[in-house]
């Protein structure tokens, strides 16, 4: 017993020191990938078979495509904070206020001209530089289950305004069903919400748009009550699911794909998500409602699979010829199918699948970035979310919210 | 006589039966495929292993478990060893200083590690120790060596004084001592140390999550992850991943029980 | 010279601990000390710039009420767990010190999910407290009632979390108070048994006495795991509903991680661990104290 144990102690020593040392003398250069996804997910397995080809193509280079699983966001944080980070990384929406400190600008690169309209002003900064390589598009509105809204005798295409959606969720829970569903334990989904009432309040407002206060440091703190205040009534008119604030978005995505609920609260990703829940499920999006009727409808656009450099890249060179290399028309193609994603690059095309009727109805919607990204400091993100938490817990009311927002607001733009 | 024993068995069950219940819903989330939305406590109308081929091919458990498995060996041997080597002038060498270095043991059990972690990482990465066998090795020991240290340090001061002694009459040094007279001693004790630190090290995620960063080398608890995203998640596949990970830490386990017990005995009794 | 040698040749076995010291130093210390530094500035926890703010964390740390609740359920965590896993697990250990043909097996099985990772524990008991799809409210409609929305009180919340650190972690006290059982030599009940003492009075008179030094080892091991507590909490409520049940180690890191405050959030772990570091303190002075009891 006491030899054996020895004897498994120097082996497994041993072992340690080979793995240490051995490792990492390879003749290839070695690129990392860092994606903020999960492992099971259609994007990944693109990205897994775009690296192998370009692999099979360049002996000499191997593309480590690296699954950053739940915690990616922290994962990357950390690895700013030491400056030691990836090669290439997704960059999930916050490629301009999070990550450009540490991305190399991708302006000057050929396919830069063919960076789509839609994705443009989301990923472009003040200076006019962008940091991606936007292989698709989120175009998102409020995503809707086709088959609630029709039992419930709701027309999506009538739903104009705000006031428009709650008569929706009137009729939805006449019905039967949870009018929207909302993970809010996950709190990212909280202010999901927000952002679309912040849209119709603020900038899709025609008459009195707040775009410009908030780009000069003046924050509308009585519209942001308003803001705040329709989420406070969907909640104190039981539109949201019981479990609004103890579900997880996982959990609401279930709910939603199992024709439970008419709205869910997230975005147009959810949409996939639910079809692999209930593959035979009937879904779809309408615009963000506009806050009344001299207000027009509008749609968000975000990053999904886009990459970045890394500027400090000792590898930068070979770096980019691998983004060279996903930027052919057929490979973004094929990410943006993986995603059933509008194109980012306007000289290929994509299969966007179930939501595809959806995409051309509403082809001349205008499009916004994200409202947070484009008009709030950096920061303000978690405001929204934790706020928008304690208004649905109960423990904040709007007015208390909103003199929140304003306090965060006013810090983080000053910095 | 028989009629109490009958109740300690059934209470005894009953107990053991609440904390299986995890287990039991881990079993069926991984059993059922994603479109299955019936009980949690109904098994599966058909078994349905594709949960466990995604843990096996998409997040390459059983990689990630020869990489826990390297990494908890090697950490546990260095927890253990540095671990009976410090309690040792701690526990017999009783003066102000050590009192202090004691003091500060205790302390560093307690640190939650997150208000460190991220000068943590950077020091990692300034010293090349990101993703390498021996930089999670050094932090997961450094972290679990307190706990090693407590528990010997316990141990050795219910061994009598008189053993130390009469070796030293005989001409031993102190090291002498340690070696000889001391470490035969501690082999029980040890098993407690590394059945108690052996899990937490297998199942470390807070610096795993940071330090290992390439897929290459991947612990078990980084396989579980990698099938949770913000925009799309895979229970099942988690779940299976989880169970694959925690049988052999069950089967070390009930092959160690009998000493960690032993171990305990004497380590928390006289 | 020679008092020299003497004191070197008599204090030189301290190097023994020498190694520990410097890894502690290397690994703990080090990146402490620039948390310290961390702590007087704006810096959002990614940027390459920040600035000095003094003490202005500080200041504000000590007038935020959702601190204050985490530290409140910091411990509540703590001692919670603490006194909870103590009474199951002296229960099930006296229980399965007995002789009986399933003990081997409960034993075995109530171990098992220490073994499990916090993370994992956590969602496998989300999977059981969740409103929708529960297994708790499924096993409750057995029996005619509604659902329960488990985790949406507060209170509640920091109560079930409690419930499912012990539920995880019992196990070892139930092994610390095992071998604490059989380490009690059994004539001592057998002349209490000659005196006639009841077994409730033995329990309190004799076994709970002799058992103080695996109280002591099991308490320390709980409380520090009860204090750190985090993965459960994050799988569990993620902090919610609203800040309700946070502790310090969640709020630290939501505070880190998700509000971009790094600043901030490295001042409210150095006073975590200085309020940690006056628990340390404390408990050892109870280990001193049994020291001179021996």
């Amino acid at each position: 017993m006491k030899q054996a144990l020895i004897a498994a102690a120097m082996v497994a020593l041993v072992a340690v020191f080979y793995f240490a040392f051995s490792g990492g003398k390879s003749d290839r250069t070695e690129l990392s990938l860092f994606l903020s996804m999960q492992a099971t997910e259609p994007a990944t397995l693109a990205f897994e078979a775009l690296a192998e080809e370009y692999m099979k193509a360049n002996p000499e280079v191997s593309v480590e495509v690296i699954v950053g699983g739940g915690d990616s966001e922290a994962i990357l944080k950390t690895k700013m904070a030491a400056n030691d980070l990836p090669d290439m990384w997704t960059t999930h929406d916050w490629s301009l206020m999070r990550y450009s400190e540490y991305l190399e600008p991708l302006t000057d690169q050929p396919w830069a001209k063919d960076v789509g309209s839609m994705i443009r002003p989301a990923i472009t900064g003040k200076d006019g530089k962008f940091y991606v390589l936007p292989m698709d598009v989120e175009v998102t509105g409020i995503p809707c289950n086709m088959t609630v809204l029709e039992k419930s005798g709701v027309d999506p295409d009538a739903i104009k305004t705000l006031d428009d959606l709650f008569a929706a969720c009137e009729k939805v829970k006449e019905a039967g069903f949870i009018p929207m569903v909302l993970g809010g334990k996950d709190i990212w989904p909280v202010g999901q919400f927000l952002l679309w009432t912040a849209f119709s309040e603020l900038v899709a407002d025609s008459g009195d748009s707040e775009t410009e206060n908030l780009v000069a440091g003046r924050f509308p703190e009585e519209k942001w009550v308003e803001v705040v205040g329709w989420m406070n009534r969907a909640k104190e008119r039981g539109y949201f699911n019981v479990d609004v604030v103890t579900s997880s978005y996982n959990d609401s995505v279930q709910t939603y794909a199992q024709d439970k609920a008419a709205f869910i609260v997230t975005a147009n990703y959810a949409v996939g998500e639910a079809l692999t829940f209930n593959p035979a499920g009937s879904f779809g999006f309408i615009p963000i409602p506009a806050a009344d009727e001299n207000g027009e409808v509008i749609l968000m656009t975000g990053e999904r699979a886009a990459v970045g450099v890394w500027k400090d890249s000792p590898r930068k060179a070979e770096a980019l010829k691998f983004i060279a290399f996903m930027a052919q028309p057929e490979n973004v193609s094929r990410m943006a199918t993986a995603g059933s994603n509008p194109t980012g690059l306007t000289n290929s095309t994509s299969d966007t699948g179930m939501l595809k009727p959806f995409y051309e109805k509403y082809a001349s919607v205008r499009t916004y970035p994200i409202f947070d990204r484009a008009y709030l400091p950096s920061g303000m993100w978690d405001t929204l979310c934790t706020t928008g938490a304690a208004v649905l817990a109960g423990s904040m009311t709007p007015e208390q919210a909103a003199e929140k927002t304003r306090g965060d607001f006013e810090k983080l733009y000053q910095q | 006589m028989k009629k109490s024993n009958l109740i300690r068995n059934i209470v005894a069950v009953a107990a053991a039966a609440v904390h299986f219940v995890p287990f039991y819903i881990a079993i069926t989330v991984a059993l059922k495929p994603r479109t299955d939305f019936s009980s949690r406590w109904s098994l599966p109308s058909e078994i349905n292993l594709e949960n466990f081929a995604y843990a096996i091919n998409r997040a390459r458990i059983l990689d990630a478990m020869r990489d826990s498995a390297i990494i908890t060996v090697a950490s546990v041997l260095l927890v253990a060893l540095l671990g009976a080597m410090a309690a040792y002038p701690l526990a017999r060498m009783k003066n102000r200083f050590n009192a202090v270095i004691l003091k500060i043991v205790l302390g560093v059990m307690m640190i939650p590690p997150l208000s460190m972690l991220v000068p943590l990482v950077t020091l990692m990465s300034d010293i090349n120790g990101i993703s390498t066998y021996w930089g999670i090795i050094c932090v997961l020991v450094t972290f679990q060596l307190p706990l090693s240290i407590f528990m010997y340090s316990n141990f050795i001061e219910a061994i009598p004084r008189e053993l130390d002694e009469a070796a030293e009459i005989d001409g031993c040094s102190k090291f002498m001592i340690f070696y000889r007279i001391i470490l035969p001693l501690l082999k029980p004790v040890t098993a407690t140390v590394v059945i108690l630190t052996g899990v937490f090290i297998w199942n470390d995620y807070q610096f795993s999550l940071y330090i290992l960063q390439s897929p290459r080398l991947r612990v078990v608890t980084l396989a579980v992850s990698s099938f949770f995203g913000q925009s799309s998640s895979n229970l099942g596949a988690a779940a299976a991943c989880a169970l694959i990970a925690v049988v052999p830490v069950i089967v070390v386990y009930i092959a160690l029980q009998r000493y960690f017990v032993r171990g305990m005995i004497d380590s928390a009794g006289k | 010279m020679k008092n020299f040698e003497k004191f070197i040749r008599r204090h030189m076995v301290n190097l023994l601990y020498l190694p520990a010291l410097v890894m502690f130093a290397i690994f703990v210390l080090y990146p402490f000390l620039k948390g310290v530094r961390i702590s007087f500035t704006d810096w959002n926890g990614f940027s390459q710039s920040f600035n000095y703010v003094g003490l202005r964390n500080y200041t504000e740390l000590f007038q935020d009420v959702n601190v204050r609740k985490a530290f409140l359920n910091t411990l509540i965590y703590g001692f919670g767990s603490t006194l909870l896993q103590q009474c199951f697990g002296l229960a099930y250990a006296v229980l399965l010190n007995q002789s009986f043909a399933m003990r081997k097996f409960a034993r075995t099985v109530i171990y098992m999910p220490v073994m499990i990772a916090g993370v994992i524990m956590g969602y496998m008991t989300y999977f059981l407290l969740q409103y929708n799809n529960g297994a708790l409210n499924d096993l409750i409609g057995l029996f005619g009632m509604a659902p329960v929305d488990w985790l949406a009180a507060g209170n509640r919340a920091v109560l079930l979390i409690i419930a499912i650190n012990s539920l995880q972690f019992v196990g070892i006290s139930m092994v610390i108070y095992l071998a604490g059982l059989q380490n009690i030599p059994k004539s001592f009940y057998e002349a209490s048994d000659i005196d006639g003492a009841g077994k409730i009075n033995q329990f309190f008179h004799i076994t709970l006495p002799l058992l103080k030094p695996a109280i002591i080892t099991s308490v320390t091991i709980n409380l520090i795991g009860g204090l750190k507590l985090f993965d459960q909490i994050k799988a569990l409520t993620n902090g919610g509903p609203g800040y309700e049940s946070h502790s310090m180690s969640t709020l630290i890191d939501a505070t880190y991680f998700r509000s971009q405050q790094a600043g901030y959030s490295a001042a409210m772990g150095i006073v975590l661990f200085l309020f940690i570091l006056v628990v340390s303190l404390v408990m050892l002075r109870m280990f001193d104290k049994r020291r001179f009891e021996y």
